[in-house]
This record gives C-alpha cells, structure tokens and sequence, in this order.
C-alpha cells in the first residue's frame, strides 16, 4: 500500500477525488481497523494544498449511508416503482449475457447501447476507459460523451491543434491579468483560485469575471462583464478589433505561429465595439477597456470552463475567444493563453488502452444527449440493451419528460451500476452495485491541472460492491469471450495506458504513482508548451482551418450565434427568457442532489433568478413559487428577484433530482435535445416562459 | 454556509486555519481571526486544522456561540486580510491546555 505506517492498526492510504471537477484533488484516507476514518486534502499537492471542497468534505460519512446498494437487485414491479428483489451475481451476470447474446443475435452487436455519464474520471473505472474493450469486441454502438466539454474541445483543437490543451492553469499567478471567461471558480474549480489571488496580489493583476450570471466568484471581480448569453464569441472578436486597430497586436508571433491572420484582420473589423456592444449587451466604452487592458498586460490569463458553450455557437466560442492569445502573442509565456481543458497534457497510450482495432469498422455513434431520439426513434438497429454506469439521466439529460418515456419503454433491458438508488434505477430490469472511490483502484488525469493521479483503495468494498473493471471482467467471462485484453487487470490496464513512451512520461511509472499519490509531466516549472508552434496540421495555430472546411464549418474563426437569439417573434413573445442552467455549489452536476444530503440541505430548494426590472413587469415577486415552462414541460423554483442576471435572462442552478421536487421535474424537462455547432448538448440556450405556481386541483 | 471563528480562537490565533483556505478568506486583529463570509466556500478545511476546535460549521453552531456570525461578518469587513501563518499567541499553548485540547 501507498502512505506509510503510522501505527499497528492505523495506516495512511494516498487517492484522489473521483469527481467531474477540473481540481481532481489528492487526498489521504486514514485507516484504522480496515475502517475509513478520516478523509484529508494533501498538504503537499501543490493544487489541493490541505482543502477539498463543499460537495466533498463529507464523502467517507456519504459512502457509508445505511441506504447504499450492497447487492445485485432485479426489479419485480413495473418500470419506475423502485420495486427490487436481491439476487446473487451469477444470476444477475447470467441474465445480464443471455439479453445481450440475444440482441446480438437477433439485432447485432448495435442494438446495444453502454451508456456511461460522468460519475468517475478515472481512466480504469470511469471515462473513458471503464468497459471500452468489451463494448469494443461486441460490436456495441459506440457511446459518445456529449453531455459536456465535447464543443468546445473540438473548437479549441481546431484553432491549437489539441482539443484538450491549454495554458497550465498554475501559471495564472505569474499573469498580469486574469480573466475568469464563463466560469464560476469559487463553486467548480475553488483550488484554481489560489493562483489568481496570488496573480492579484504579487502582480497587481486586475480579475475580469465575464459571466451572464453573477456569481460569487463575479462579486470578488475588479471588472464584471454580465454578457448576453451565447455572444462571447462577439465579445473576443470586439477585443481582438481593438487590439489590432491600435496596432497592438504580436506581428512576430503571429507571422511565425498562426495561419490565416488577414483573413481574421478582415473579420475582426466588422466587429467593432459599437456593433459589439449591441450584440453583447456591455458598455463600448468597457469593451475598448478590456481590450486596452489586454493589449497592454502580458501575460494576460483567459481561464475557461464549460459553462461558456452550453449553447448553439458554443464550439466555435472557444475557437475564437483561444485565438486571442494568437493575437497578443501570450502563448509564449508562462502565465499567458487560455485553459479549457488540461487533459492533453497526460500523452497516453490511448489505442493501446482502449483497443478500437477490435471494434467492427462502420459502428454507428450514439451521443449521450441524444438519449431519448436514441432510445424512441432508432430502429436499424433499435436499441435493445441499454447498460447504463456512473449515470443519472433521469437527473441529468435533456428533456425530461422524453426521456422518462423512453426508460419506461417495455421492451428495452435496462442495466444500471450504482451506489445508491436514484430517478434512474427505478427504470432499471437489475441493478449492480458499484464500488465508491476508497474501495477500488484507479488512474486520473485532471482537466484543471498538470498531474497524473494513482488512487490506491484504502478499505475493502462493502457488501457485495464490485469495480467496474472487475463487472466488466466478469461480464466478459460469462459472455464465454476468449479476447485475452477484456482480461487485464487494474494494472494491466494502468501500464498499458501509461506505455506511451512519451518524453512528457519520462518519469512516470506506475511504481512511482502508486508510491508518491501524484506525479507532474516531464516539462518544465512553469511551463509554456505552445512556445515554439502548435500541433495542427500546419504546424501554426490556425485563425483560418481548411479541416473545419472540409468538416462543412466556416473555417475562420467567428462569431455562430446561440439558438436563442434567433427564434421567431412569436416565440420569443411566448417564451421571452433565456434560461442558463449554471453548477450548483454543493452538488456535482447530479451526485448529492438527492433531497436530505447535507449538501442539498444547504443548497436549498431549486431557484430561478430573474432580474429586478423584468419581474417587476411580469409582475412576480421575490420568494414566490414560479413554474418555468416551454414546449418540452416545466419546472418549479423559488423566484430570486435581484441583479444576478441581466434582462431578458433567467438561471437555475443544476443537479437536484427530480423525483424528490413539486412537480417532480427539474431544470431539464425545459431544455431541448439538440446539437450544439460541435456536438455538445444546449443546456443554456433554452427560451422559456415564467409564471406564479398554481399548484394543481390533484396537489402536483 | 460559511463557517464561524468562535471564542476559542482569542488569545490563541494558531492560523492552522489561515494555511490550508483555498480562497484566503481569513482576515484578522490582534485578538483572533475572523472568516468573510462572503468568500468562504464552505470546503470545511479549517476546522479540523484548528487545534482548540474554534471553528463551526452553521449546522453545528451551538445557540450560545450564534453571535458569531455577525461579529465574522463585521470584522472581516473592517480588518486586514491574513494569507499566511503566522506565529501564535504567547498564551496559546496554555490556553489551549486550559481548553483541554492538548
């Protein structure tokens, strides 16, 4: 084991936190007596530095609830009555490879569907590795990840060449200015703050929070931008015009490392504050501010998260907003660019983890967000095995009510791993149960840091609870398949992924991991990786992409507006609110969403804020119960009347679980199943109407 | 909820807390150490670290130390900002023997 031996019974084990949060914190559990007792943020994990978080600091008491799943369970009421017989493992793996040979046989190998969400980012338990060789060797359809960073990681490959690659968010606090761009750090991503706070008091750096939603992280801003939901995209071409148009731009860096800067200087000049201002919603004259700042501050620091392209043009929002950088020059320095996504920096061996040779050539692709148009519309082939883990979509998928209608199908078999019950298991025909993060081992990559993660299991799974790794083993052994890789052990599977012999993995090994807890990349302290060139397929970063040509998108960086900006008059009249569905702050998307987690108690009950001026002439007071509705259904929140958004804008914060609510439908039975530009589902590009609650003759 | 700075902190001001808060959001006097409530964001890393237990959670406010809340939010608004450790009272380790915490 990893840690040390502090006495006889009591021992340290090093691991790391499991959740879709940038910070994938490393921790220390204490053991005593082969109980967990004790769960701490390492001192000496230059991110983490001793603190977890709001959604974690209770995690050993959440895993040890008398409520969670201990054995495999099959259902013996209708779909959606939560009505569970306990049954033994070889039943559940005997039932569970006699549906899928079926559906092979009658179907093939498409009409099964492995349905993961983003419960774990472990590589070997979660995304994107957890089963990928079984589903892989079946012929499954495969399962793409479109719940969340999917537009915007194509949109920042297309303009740097790596999807997942960006400034080392670390480095911030050598920035000269920080802009915070569609993120709310203190709530999603609070261990970043400590770089940006040292940027503001070691440097003088001023903070530019730009975020339709006023959040507590906008309330510690020097400068607040409330932009217009869906017009960033207009916002960073109006602050590359005023960079350029005063001459400031980096004509070194440029003329050696970017492609297609005429054709941008053509563009940016139709998007000049005035015009911008329009489009956005801000002041000109804080848009020329903005830029000045940026012309004359280097390194200057865009952070970006997910929230800035949950919409229509939210892909080619963050190809534009990443060319910024390009402009100024500031992907030469430490401290200088943008950060999205920080997976790129973990150079893996991804074909020989995840083994795609052995998937049949021509398998279809099913996206996540797509679920109900998959579940209701497909039939060549329909889905007939639907194997969901590390998923709630009852909570967390578009379109609620569709949704709920294609679980309830009668002739879809439905698997689920889980810990505890949720909205989702009632419509499972067997549920599994899944081993939480101090039970098992796993490897983690981070999306808002630089170092690779080994999570040691620091206590024996309770009850019956298994690994995914180990299911999937298991599965495949029933499935009577003889493919010696479906096999691999959790080291196996660590070694392979590890095997890259890139020089960033030098001096990364699997021994060094399990002994240190945490290991940084081969590069250097700070690093700038991007100084020397980009790898696109011109070696530059590219303003003007022929590949997005090809792909059928305008290949020069530009402004797509978001679905919401152009509806028809009669639309907008119906449904006059944009609706931004933000991170809560003690949930991580769905999980502790549940009512009567300490987390949600201190949530509270679902809100929607509404701007001041527009309740006042819809005539809605504050503390009322509202009910939010569209074409798609609708949802009840306690109305939050102020100046967290502008007009014309509403927001709810995500992830409270719908059956516990009035109305039994959250946020989600608004929004629509629909593509962003770049894949992606919409989540903040959703018109919606706003009314007092009546609540029904029938009590709902 | 953010978390409160209670009496147990006077002539103490350890400042464990102060070295593991992810957003710095401690400020101080000579006496104690006071949280911005406004910044705090809950993550509960300080109140293990505290060494004479001088910091709560809301939930576990006992009803004769709840006017705390206002003083916190009151001194952290008028005192300096206090990002690093610092060394303690020269009454803190007896105080915190007469607390019972050694």
């Amino acid at each position: 084991m990893t840690g040390s031996l502090a006495s006889q019974e009591e021992r340290i084990v090093h691991g790391c936190c499991p959740l879709d949060c940038p910070d994938t914190c490393g921790w220390s559990i204490t053991v005593r007596d082969g109980k967990a007792v004790k769960l701490e943020g390492r001192k000496d994990h230059p991110v983490t530095a001793g603190a977890l978080c709001a959604k974690m600091n209770q995690y050993l008491d959440y895993i040890q609830q008398p409520d969670r799943i201990l054995y495999p369970l099959k259902r013996v009421g209708p779909k959606g009555s939560h009505r569970f017989e306990r049954i033994t493992w070889d039943e559940a793996l005997t039932e569970i490879a006699s549906r899928i040979q079926d559906a092979r046989e009658t179907y093939g190998g498409q009409a099964i569907w492995p349905y993961y969400g983003v419960g774990s980012f472990g590589l070997l338990q979660g995304l994107h590795g957890s089963g990928r060789r079984l589903w892989n060797v079946l012929g499954a359809s495969n399962h793409l990840a479109t719940i969340c960073s999917i537009a915007g990681g194509i949109g920042t490959g297309f303009t740097i060449g790596d999807n997942r690659m960006g400034l080392d968010p670390e480095t911030i606090a050598l920035s000269k200015l920080v802009i915070l761009w569609g993120t709310n750090t203190l709530s999603t991503n609070s261990h970043t703050w400590k770089f940006v706070d040292r940027a503001r008091r070691n440097n003088g750096a001023p903070l530019v929070v730009i975020d339709p939603v006023k959040t507590r992280t906008a309330a510690q801003a020097d400068h607040y931008f409330q932009i217009r939901p869906g017009t960033d995209a207009a916002l960073a071409l109006g602050l590359m015009n005023v960079i350029v148009s005063s001459g400031r731009e980096d004509r070194e860096f440029i003329d050696a490392h970017t492609l297609g800067f005429d054709q941008l200087k053509d563009r940016i000049s139709e998007f000049d504050p005035a015009r911008v201002a329009d489009i956005t919603g801000l002041d000109e004259k804080d848009i020329r501010w903005l830029g000045e700042k940026i012309a004359s501050s280097r390194p200057t620091a865009i952070k970006m998260l997910m929230g800035v392209q949950r919409h229509s043009g939210g892909g080619m929002a963050v190809r534009t907003i990443t060319c910024i950088p390009g402009i100024t020059g500031d992907w030469r320095y430490p401290g200088g660019g943008v950060s999205y996504d920080t997976r790129g920096y973990f150079k893996a061996n991804w074909q020989k983890f995840y083994r795609d040779d052995l998937r049949p050539a021509g398998t279809r692709t099913l996206s996540m967000t797509r679920l109900a148009d998959n579940l209701l519309d497909l039939d060549s082939p329909p889905v007939k095995v639907l194997f969901l883990w590390m998923a709630n979509p009852m909570a967390s998928n578009p379109d609620q009510n569709r949704v709920r209608q294609a679980l309830e199908r009668s002739d879809l078999f439905t698997v689920a791993v889980e810990q505890f019950h949720t909205d989702t298991t009632a419509y499972a025909d067997i549920v599994l149960p899944g081993t939480a993060q101090p039970e098992h081992a796993d490897l983690h990559l981070a999306y808002g840091h630089v170092y690779l993660s080994w999570n040691e299991p620091a206590i024996a799974p309770p009850g019956e609870c298994l690994p995914h790794t180990e299911i999937f083993r298991r599965l495949a052994r029933y499935l009577g398949l003889k493919e010696p890789c479906l096999y691999a052990s959790d080291d196996e599977l660590a070694i392979d992924v590890l095997s890259s012999g890139h020089p960033w993995l030098a001096d990364t090994s699997l021994e060094r991991l399990k002994r240190e807890g945490f290991v940084r990349p081969a590069i250097p302290t700070p690093a700038a990786v991007f100084s020397n060139g980009f790898p696109t397929p011109s070696g530059k970063l590219e303003f003007y992409s022929e590949r997005m040509a090809l792909q059928g998108h305008d290949p020069l960086a530009g402004y797509t507006l978001p679905a919401h900006l152009r509806q028809s008059d009669t639309e907008t009249a119906l449904h006059p609110f944009v609706l931004i569905t933000p991170a809560s702050h003690h949930f991580a998307n769905s999980m502790f969403g549940r009512k009567g987690t300490k987390q949600q108690v201190r949530e509270g009950q679902p809100t929607l804020m509404m701007n001041t001026d527009d309740a006042a002439q819809a005539d809605l007071t504050d503390g009322s119960l509202v009910e939010v509705f569209n074409r798609r259904g609708s949802f009840i929140a306690r109305l939050v009347v102020g100046c967290s958004v502008g007009r014309g804008v509403v927001a709810a914060p995500k992830g409270f679980w719908p059956g516990g609510l009035v109305g039994r439908s959250n946020v989600n039975a608004v929004i629509e199943e629909r593509d962003s530009d770049m894949l992606g589902a919409v989540y903040s590009d959703c018109r919606v109407g706003v009314r007092t609650y009546e609540p029904k003759p029938d009590g709902l | 909820m953010p978390v409160v700075v209670t009496d147990n902190c006077q002539k103490c001001k350890f400042t464990e807390c102060v070295a593991v808060c992810p957003v710095s959001c401690f400020h101080h006097d000579d006496e104690m150490v006071y949280v911005d409530p406004v910044l705090c964001i809950d993550c509960r890393a300080c109140l293990p670290a505290c060494p004479v237990m001088a910091i709560y959670d809301l939930d576990d406010l006992p009803e004769d130390k709840r006017h705390w809340i206002a003083i916190n939010a009151e001194r952290s608004a008028l005192c300096p900002s206090i990002i690093e450790k610092c060394e303690p009272s020269p009454y803190a380790s007896q105080r915190r023997q007469d607390l019972g915490y050694s």
